[in-house]
């Protein structure tokens, strides 16, 4: 369901100043990841160092009210959301954004407020490995970048290995995909294995949809 | 029994009753649950009714996940504008001496006295900081922006919880008859080191260590093992992240010597031992037993002094110790961190039964 919300409205002052104590000229953007057979959801918190605050303001404030509107926030997170990539075994895969919560300018410009996303990708993960490749480069000069995979939550699904670059633009996943055991384990086996065989030579096929 | 100085160390400025001076006898055993019922009823007590309405809360899914490492004045990551509770420069003396009388009632000493180093420092960081804070800003560090919050009704059998709490500290206590929960909390630091009555005072200081340390002791094929090949510039799991877990990282402790692991427990009950001594065994031992499948990460150097992230991460347990520097300023002088259980946060078992 498509939610896009702006959390707190507030004015422009003059006269602001680096806070003590905090961030100054990065843009913290920290992502996590989670996986599951059907859907890749990307959470992105981005918060803006006094110092990079005007000028990450200033691509959300497009008409220069000092206000965030429904529509400006949605705006600046499609932006963010073409600076990022996401790709399951090479396959690049299309994001649709689900939240944009913005704070006030008042809470940015003390490099305080977190600008938070939400996106997900339609996959189709078939039992097998697959290697979910995701990268953000928005601001990449005066950004700061963690991205770590939530661990999933079903045990058919599970994370084999991951690497980052330094720093942490982005993260390669190796991604084991088991077939589905609920409570009927012993009646889905069997078939889960007949099923194996009969469509072994597609077994490792993916993909967003 | 002990004696024990509710106040001691702390820099109350202007309130002569809170002044180190102050005693409060405390068991030195005995049940935190029942210690916290009296502290809180005390506390309770002393408040008329307007302050005990903001102090108090129903204890539920949303009330209990208002907490922040950031200061007053900024939305917090649940999107509160304001902590729980009553805070300490809206008490009067006796009303502050209570409510600290509270807080040691369901900590450790050691605990107690690293909360208290902990609001010092923020306290030092109001000083330094306000003469040149611009009119406009609404952040406010200090002593006085300290909450105590209770969060349902104080039992000794029936759950119910504390929170204290203000900018760089979150204690969220959790208690159901003999049982208490520490997580999540967060404890942070900026200044890392200060000097206080002539008395160098480091708020995170025996973590730091005891985590370079363990480092140190790790041969360089455990150390490539513990070594995160990226930079970390921050809490990956801090406030407002409650019920993920993230795929584990490091070297687990399965691989370690006796002597390691012994060391690794010594880093990971600096964060446990906040609580009740009680309470704080048995969640060691919990953790022990799990011990093997724990996982130790580490990023940045491994000189005792530079900066550098650390994660111990376990089925019932998550710490991470994050510097806030940056990419320009690295510095060890402003620490965040924090301390989970991914199956019992807000002691989520003992309120469901």
């Amino acid at each position: 369901m498509r939610r896009i919300c702006v959390l707190a409205l507030g004015l422009l002052l003059p006269g602001s100043a680096p806070a003590e104590a905090h961030r100054l000229d990065e843009y913290l953007q920290a992502t996590r990841l989670g996986i599951s057979r059907d859907r890749v959801v990307v959470e992105l918190d981005l918060t803006p160092g006094v110092l990079v605050a005007a000028q990450v303001f200033a691509m959300i404030d497009r008409d220069g009210d000092a206000r965030v509107s429904p529509v400006e926030i949605e705006g600046y997170a499609r932006r963010v959301l073409r600076d990022l990539s996401l790709s399951v075994d090479d396959r690049p895969c299309a994001l649709t954004l689900t939240r944009a919560e913005s704070p006030s300018w008042d809470e940015i410009r003390e490099g305080e407020g977190t600008i938070h996303l939400e996106a997900f990708a339609d996959t189709a993960l078939a039992r097998g490995v697959h290697r979910i490749r995701y990268a953000n480069m928005h601001e990449s000069t005066s950004g700061v970048f963690l991205v770590n995979a939530l661990k999933p939550s079903t045990r058919a699904i599970a994370i084999r290995s991951q690497r980052r670059d330094v720093q942490q633009h982005g993260i390669d996943l190796d991604v084991d995909v088991a077939t589905s055991l609920g409570t009927a384990t012993w009646f889905v086996i069997p078939v889960a294995a007949l099923a194996a065989l009969l469509i072994r030579r597609r077994r490792t096929t993916v993909s967003c949809r | 029994m002990s004696a024990f100085k509710v106040g001691a160390g702390l820099m109350f400025l202007g309130i002569s009753a809170l002044a180190p001076t102050t005693d409060q006898r405390l068991p030195a055993e005995g049940g935190a649950t029942v210690k916290g019922v009296a502290a809180a009823t005390a506390f309770l007590n002393t408040l008329d009714p307007s302050r005990r309405a903001k102090a108090t809360l129903p204890l539920n899914k949303t009330t209990r996940t208002v907490w922040s490492n950031l200061p007053t004045g900024v939305t917090m990551q649940v999107g509160a504008t304001e902590r729980n509770g009553l805070k300490l420069g809206d008490m009067t003396p006796s009303q502050q001496q209570a409510a600290l009388a509270l807080v040691a009632a369901v900590l450790s000493r050691a605990g107690y006295q690293k909360v208290l180093n902990i609001v010092n420092a923020d306290q030092r960081l109001e000083e330094t900081t306000a003469p040149t804070r611009p009119a406009s800003s609404r952040t406010r560090f200090g002593r006085a922006e300290f909450y105590l919050a209770v969060l349902g009704t104080p039992s000794a059998t029936d759950p119910w919880m504390l929170q204290f709490g203000g900018h760089h500290l979150a204690i969220n206590v959790t208690l159901a008859g003999r049982e208490s929960v520490l997580t999540p909390t967060h404890t942070g630091a900026q200044p890392a080191a200060f000097s206080l009555n002539g008395e160098t005072i480091r708020p995170l200081g025996r973590e730091n260590d005891k985590a370079f340390g363990l480092m140190n002791a790790l041969d360089a094929a455990q150390q490539k093992q513990a070594l995160l090949d990226y930079q970390v510039r921050n809490l990956v799991l801090g406030p407002g992240e409650d019920g993920k877990v993230i795929q584990p990282e490091g070297i687990r402790a399965s691989g370690l010597s006796a002597r390691q692991r012994a060391m690794l427990i010594d880093v990971i009950r600096e964060w446990v031992t906040i609580l009740d001594d009680e309470a704080a065994a048995a969640k060691m031992k919990e953790i022990e037993a799990n011990l093997g499948d724990t996982y130790f990460a580490w990023a940045g150097s491994t000189t005792n002094g530079k900066e550098a992230y650390f994660r111990v991460q376990g089925p019932t347990l998550l710490i991470e110790y994050a510097p806030q520097g940056t990419n320009s300023a690295p510095t060890t002088d402003h620490i965040h961190t924090i301390y989970r259980d991914p199956t019992n946060d807000y002691g989520s078992t003992l309120v469901s039964r």
